[in-house]
C-alpha cells in the first residue's frame, strides 16, 4: 500500500487502527495490513477513505469463513470488525437484542444463558462472529429448527461502499417501514456494505432437549424418510452423513453401510417425548450425546485430506435421494440436512490434480440441476477455485446484481471479486 | 416520463392503441366511467385518474404492457385487488394500472417439497383451499384473504393475525418471476429457498410494486397443524389485557395468535350483525390461539390461563368446539365491518411498537383521539406489537377529516417515540410517504434509493409510493437535481 493511503486510513480509523505485519495469505491474496475500526463512525470513515483512493478490502470477523468466496481481487487490507464487538441491548421481555457486528456468537450465548431466550444462529467455525454470520448467511445443524438467518433479523446498520452509513429495519418484530435492505445485506458477503450492527429476533429456551441417533439404511428411501422426521415439531436439528463420516459422529451407532442419521429434538417436554418414541418406533433411534451436534457442526465446516473440496449444494428435498447417490458415486464423503435440502459434499485429493478438479466441479453442476437447486464450492485451494465462479451457475440474470453493486459499493473496494460473478 | 401530478391526466397519444392491440379491447378500459372504479384501492382518501386501465391474461402480456407504457412515456401501478390499506394501488394521473387479478391460476401444487407455484392474481384464502385436502396451507393470512390476492401480498409483505408463529410473506416466498420496469422477464430466488447471489428476493417482497411486477409466485406451505385451541380472556381494561400479552412472550410461550380487541370494539360488535355474545361491559378482550402438536397444547393452555387470570382476567374461556372457535373469532374478523357502521368513513392505522410499551401506547393514542374529539377503537395484533387504531369518521365534515390525519401523525409519532415504527403491514404506499422520516434519516433513504436505481433507474414503477416526495433519488433522475419534481 502507498504510504498516504495507509497515512489516510490510520487518520480515518484513528491511531492504533491500522497495522502493518508480515504477509496473510487470504484464499490466495497476500495482505500486509489490517485495518480495526474501533467504532461505526471511524469504519464509515475509513470505508469512504477506501473508496476515494481505491483501496480494495476484505472485510472479517473472526476469520473463521475465510475460505468462503472467490478468490479475492487487488485487495490491500484486511478490515476487521471485531472492534464493533459488544452486546448493545437485550430485551428479556420482548426477546431480542442488539449487538456489534464484531461480537462472538459464544458471547452472545453466555449472555443469554441465565435468559428464557436461545440465540437462533450455530454456524461452524473458530469463534464466528455475528456479522460474519450474517454476511454469509451462515446455517448451522439446527437451522432445521431456527430457520434461515435472512429470517431472523429484524434491524441492521450498515456501512455502504462509499462510506455511508444507513439503518433498515428496526427493533419490533413486525415491520414493513420502508425497503427491506437487510435481506440484501444478508449473504452478500461483505459485497455491498460492512454491517455494523443488528437486531436479532431470539428463540424461546427450550424446556427439554434430547439427542437421538439411528442407522436408516441405504438408498433414496432412506433419504425420503430423513425428509419425514426432519418435518418433526420438535426437530431442532436432523441430519445424515454417511458411513464413512458417521464414525465421527457417533461412534457407538455408525453403521457399516447406508446413514447415519442424528436428531435434536428441542421444546415442550410432552413434545419432545412424543418425538423421541416416535424417532425409537420408526428407526430404532437410540439416546446419543448432545456433543453428537456439536461434532456434527465441526464436520459441516471441515475439509477432508491433504487437498480437501467442501461443496454446499441446496436442493430439493425430494430428490435429495438421487443427488446424494450420484454425489457418493463421484467419490463424496456427505453430510445431509433433510430438513432443507442442504448437502455438504467433501472430496479429498492427495495432490494438486486440476482434472480430477474440474471433474468433481462437472459432477456437482449436474447434481446442483438434478436436485432444483445450486452448488456452492465452499472451500478450495486457490489454485483449484481459479477461473471458475465459486457460487456456480447464477439463479438469476447478473445484470441485477452488478446494478446493486455499482450502487452500493461504487469503487468496488468491498470484497472485490469474492462474490457471485466476480462482484 | 410522466412525473406524479405533472401531467395532464390524458393518455399519451398512441398508447390507448398499443394497449389495445396487446391485450385486446375487452381488456383495456379507458373510459372515464370504467376508470372510476380504479381511483383508489381499500385507502379511500387518496386517488388518482389513470389514463387506461389494463387486465393482460399472462406474462407475456405485462411485459408488452410495460415495454408499450416505457415507448409512450407513461408510468405504471400494478395493481392485485385493489385491498391494500396504504394507497399503495393508488394510479398515478396518466399511468397505467395493470390489473393483475386475470391471472388467478395456482400453476403447481408440490407437497412433497411443501411449495406451490401460483400466479399473482390467486387468491389468498383459495390457496389454502386448495392445499387443504393434502394437509397443508398457506401461512399468511391477512384479514381481507378472502379477497387479497398473492401478488398484492408480496408487494406489501402481508401478515395476519398468524404471523407472530409464521412469520409475513417474506418468510414464505421462495421465488418469483418479475417484469422489470424496462418489460425484461427475471426469475428471481430458488424453490429450494436458497439462492445464490444476492437475496433479490427478500429485496422485492415489500417494495410495494416499485421494483417491478410480480407475474409468478413460488411460495412455500406448512403442515396443518395438528391440533387447534382457541382461548378468551375477559379483561377489565386494555391495559390487563396487554400485561397478559407480555407476559405470555417473556414465558417464552409462541401462540399462532395473540389478538386483543378493546371496549369500543366490543361495542361497535356486538350491536352489529357480527355479535360474538362478548360482555358489553368487558375492557378488552385477548383471543389466544395455540396450535401443534397435540400433547403439547394442554399445558400451554392451562399456562396461558394461569398467566391472563394473574394479568386480572374476569374469567378465560377455551373453544369447545370450531363452531365455538368460530364465534371467538368473529369478534376479532368483524371488527373492521361493524366499525365500519358507525360512521360513513373508517381509517385504519397501522404501527408497531415494542410490545412491553403496549399499554402505555394505546393510552397515548385513546387520549389523542379524545382530545380531538374522535371515535377511535383499537383491534391488533398485540403478539406482535401491531396496532390498528381505527378512527371511524366522516370525511365529508372538512374539519373532522383534518383532525383525523393530524390524529394519525401523532398517532405514529407516539408508536416512533416507543421505539416503533410506522407500519407492521400495510405498507407505506401513497399513505405514509411523508412519515418515513420519522423513523429514517437520510442517508437511510438515500440508501434505499440505490435499490430503487437498479430495478428502475427512471422511476417509472408505481411512482409516488413509499418515498417522501421532495429531496429523494436524485440519483435515479439526474436531471432532477432541483429535487422538486422527481417522479419516485
Amino acid at each position: 500500500m502507498r504510504v498516504d493511503d495507509a497515512e489516510a486510513l490510520r487518520k480515518a480509523a484513528g491511531d492504533g487502527a491500522l497495522e502493518q505485519h508480515a504477509p496473510i495469505e487470504v484464499d490466495g491474496a497476500a495482505i500486509e495490513f489490517s485495518l480495526r475500526p474501533p467504532d461505526g463512525a471511524a469504519l464509515a470513515r475509513a470505508v469512504r477513505a477506501m473508496a476515494e483512493r481505491r483501496i480494495g478490502a476484505l472485510v472479517q470477523g473472526s476469520g473463521s469463513k475465510g475460505s468462503l468466496g472467490n478468490s479475492p481481487r487487488g485487495a490491500q487490507v484486511l478490515l476487521s470488525t471485531r472492534g464493533l464487538a459488544g452486546l448493545r441491548d437485550f430485551d428479556p421481555e420482548e426477546g431480542v437484542l442488539r449487538a456489534g457486528a464484531g461480537t462472538r456468537l459464544g458471547e452472545l450465548r453466555d449472555a443469554l444463558r441465565a435468559s428464557a431466550w436461545e440465540l437462533p444462529f450455530d454456524p461452524p467455525g473458530a469463534h464466528p462472529t455475528l456479522g460474519g454470520t450474517l454476511a454469509a448467511a451462515a446455517p448451522g445443524p439446527r437451522h432445521t429448527g431456527f430457520g434461515r438467518p435472512r429470517d431472523l433479523v429484524l434491524g441492521l446498520d450498515a456501512v455502504l461502499g462509499d462510506g455511508v452509513r444507513a439503518r433498515c429495519g428496526g427493533r419490533v418484530v413486525k415491520n414493513v417501514t420502508g425497503y427491506d435492505l437487510m435481506k440484501l445485506q444478508i449473504g452478500a458477503h461483505g459485497s455491498l456494505g460492512v454491517i455494523e450492527a443488528a437486531w436479532i429476533r431470539l428463540r424461546p429456551r427450550a424446556e427439554s432437549e434430547r439427542t437421538l441417533a439411528a442407522a436408516l439404511g441405504s438408498g433414496p428411501e432412506a433419504c425420503a424418510r430423513g425428509v419425514a422426521l426432519a418435518r418433526l415439531a420438535s426437530a431442532r436439528a436432523v441430519a445424515l452423513v454417511d458411513k464413512s463420516l458417521a464414525e465421527a459422529i457417533v461412534p457407538s451407532l455408525a453403521p457399516s453401510a447406508g446413514w447415519l442419521l442424528v436428531a435434536e429434538l428441542a421444546g415442550d417436554e410432552a413434545l419432545v417425548s412424543r418425538d423421541a418414541a416416535r424417532l425409537t418406533e420408526t428407526v430404532g433411534a437410540a439416546p446419543a450425546s448432545p456433543g453428537a451436534i456439536a461434532r456434527l457442526r465441526a464436520l459441516q465446516g471441515e475439509t477432508l485430506g491433504p487437498i480437501g473440496l467442501r461443496f454446499r449444494l441446496a436442493v430439493l428435498v425430494d430428490r435429495l435421494g438421487e443427488v446424494s447417490a450420484d454425489l457418493a458415486r463421484a467419490g463424496a464423503a456427505l453430510l445431509v440436512y433433510p430438513g432443507s435440502g442442504l448437502v455438504y459434499a467433501r472430496f479429498a485429493l492427495d495432490e494438486p490434480d486440476g482434472a480430477a478438479v474440474d471433474r468433481i466441479w462437472r459432477a456437482l453442476g449436474v447434481a446442483a440441476r438434478q436436485g432444483g437447486g445450486h452448488a456452492l464450492l465452499e472451500s478450495a485451494p486457490a489454485w483449484a477455485k481459479a477461473a471458475r465462479d465459486v457460487f456456480g451457475e447464477p439463479d438469476a440474470d447478473l445484470s441485477l446484481a452488478r446494478a446493486l453493486k455499482a450502487r452500493f459499493d461504487p469503487a468496488g473496494v468491498l470484497n472485490p471479486g469474492r462474490f457471485a460473478g466476480g462482484l | 416520463m410522466t412525473g406524479a401530478g405533472a401531467a395532464p391526466s390524458g393518455p399519451a397519444p398512441g398508447l390507448v392503441g398499443a394497449l389495445r392491440e396487446i391485450v385486446g379491447d375487452e381488456a383495456c378500459l379507458f373510459d372515464p366511467v370504467a376508470l372510476l372504479a380504479y381511483e383508489c384501492d381499500a385507502l379511500t382518501l387518496h386517488a388518482g385518474r389513470p389514463a387506461a386501465v389494463v387486465l393482460p391474461r399472462d406474462k407475456q402480456e405485462i411485459a408488452r404492457v410495460v415495454r408499450a407504457c416505457r415507448r409512450f412515456g407513461a408510468s405504471f401501478v400494478p395493481r392485485g385487488a385493489g385491498t391494500g390499506l396504504s394507497g399503495g394501488a393508488t394510479p398515478t394521473e396518466g399511468g397505467v394500472v395493470i390489473e393483475c387479478s386475470r391471472l388467478d391460476r395456482i400453476l403447481a401444487i408440490d407437497p412433497e417439497n411443501r411449495l406451490a407455484v401460483v400466479q399473482p392474481g390467486v387468491v389468498n384464502a383459495a390457496l389454502s383451499e386448495a392445499v387443504r385436502p393434502l394437509g397443508l396451507f398457506y401461512a399468511p393470512d391477512p384479514s381481507s384473504q378472502s379477497a387479497c390476492t398473492i401478488g398484492g401480498n408480496v408487494a406489501e409483505n402481508s401478515g395476519g393475525p398468524h404471523t407472530l408463529k409464521y412469520g409475513t410473506t417474506v418468510n414464505h416466498v421462495l421465488a418469483l418471476e418479475l417484469v422489470l420496469p424496462d418489460g425484461e422477464l427475471v426469475r428471481l430466488g430458488s424453490p429450494t429457498g436458497w439462492a445464490s447471489g444476492y437475496d433479490l428476493v427478500g429485496a422485492v417482497v415489500g417494495s410495494e410494486g416499485t421494483l417491478g411486477i410480480v407475474c409468478e409466485v413460488t411460495v412455500r406451505l406448512c403442515e396443518l397443524p395438528e391440533s387447534v385451541e382457541t382461548l378468551l380472556a375477559v379483561f377489565p381494561d386494555v391495559v390487563s389485557a396487554c400485561r397478559a400479552v407480555g407476559a405470555i412472550i417473556q414465558c417464552g410461550l409462541l401462540p399462532a395468535a395473540l389478538e386483543i380487541v378493546d371496549r369500543r370494539t366490543i361495542e361497535a360488535v356486538e350491536a352489529s350483525v357480527y355479535a360474538a355474545g362478548l360482555p358489553r361491559d368487558a375492557g378488552a378482550v385477548l383471543l389466544v390461539e395455540l396450535d401443534g402438536a397435540a400433547v403439547a397444547l394442554p399445558r400451554q393452555c392451562e399456562r396461558i390461563r394461569a398467566i391472563c387470570g394473574d394479568a386480572g382476567a374476569a374469567r378465560v374461556e377455551v373453544a369447545r368446539d370450531a363452531a365455538e372457535r368460530r364465534r371467538f373469532w368473529r369478534a376479532r374478523k368483524g371488527a373492521f365491518g361493524a366499525m365500519g357502521r358507525l360512521a360513513p368513513d373508517l381509517y385504519v392505522h397501522d404501527a408497531v411498537v415494542p410490545r412491553a410499551r403496549l399499554p402505555e401506547v394505546l393510552e397515548r393514542v385513546c387520549a389523542i383521539a379524545d382530545r380531538r374529539g374522535l371515535r377511535l377503537s383499537n383491534v391488533f395484533h398485540a403478539g406482535d406489537g401491531n396496532l390498528h387504531p381505527n378512527i371511524s369518521f366522516d370525511r365529508r365534515d372538512p374539519e373532522q377529516l383534518e383532525q383525523v390525519l393530524a390524529a394519525g401523525r401523532e398517532i405514529l409519532e407516539a408508536c416512533v417515540a416507543a421505539g416503533g415504527v410506522i407500519s407492521g403491514e400495510h405498507g407505506i404506499g401513497a399513505e405514509k410517504r411523508e412519515y418515513l422520516r420519522l423513523v429514517f434519516g437520510d442517508d437511510d433513504l438515500e440508501a434505499m434509493c440505490r435499490l430503487r436505481g437498479a430495478f428502475d433507474p427512471e422511476g417509472v414503477c408505481n411512482p409516488g409510493k413509499l418515498f417522501p416526495t421532495t429531496r429523494f433519488c436524485a440519483e435515479a433522475n439526474p436531471k432532477a437535481r432541483g429535487y422538486d419534481r422527481v417522479a419516485l
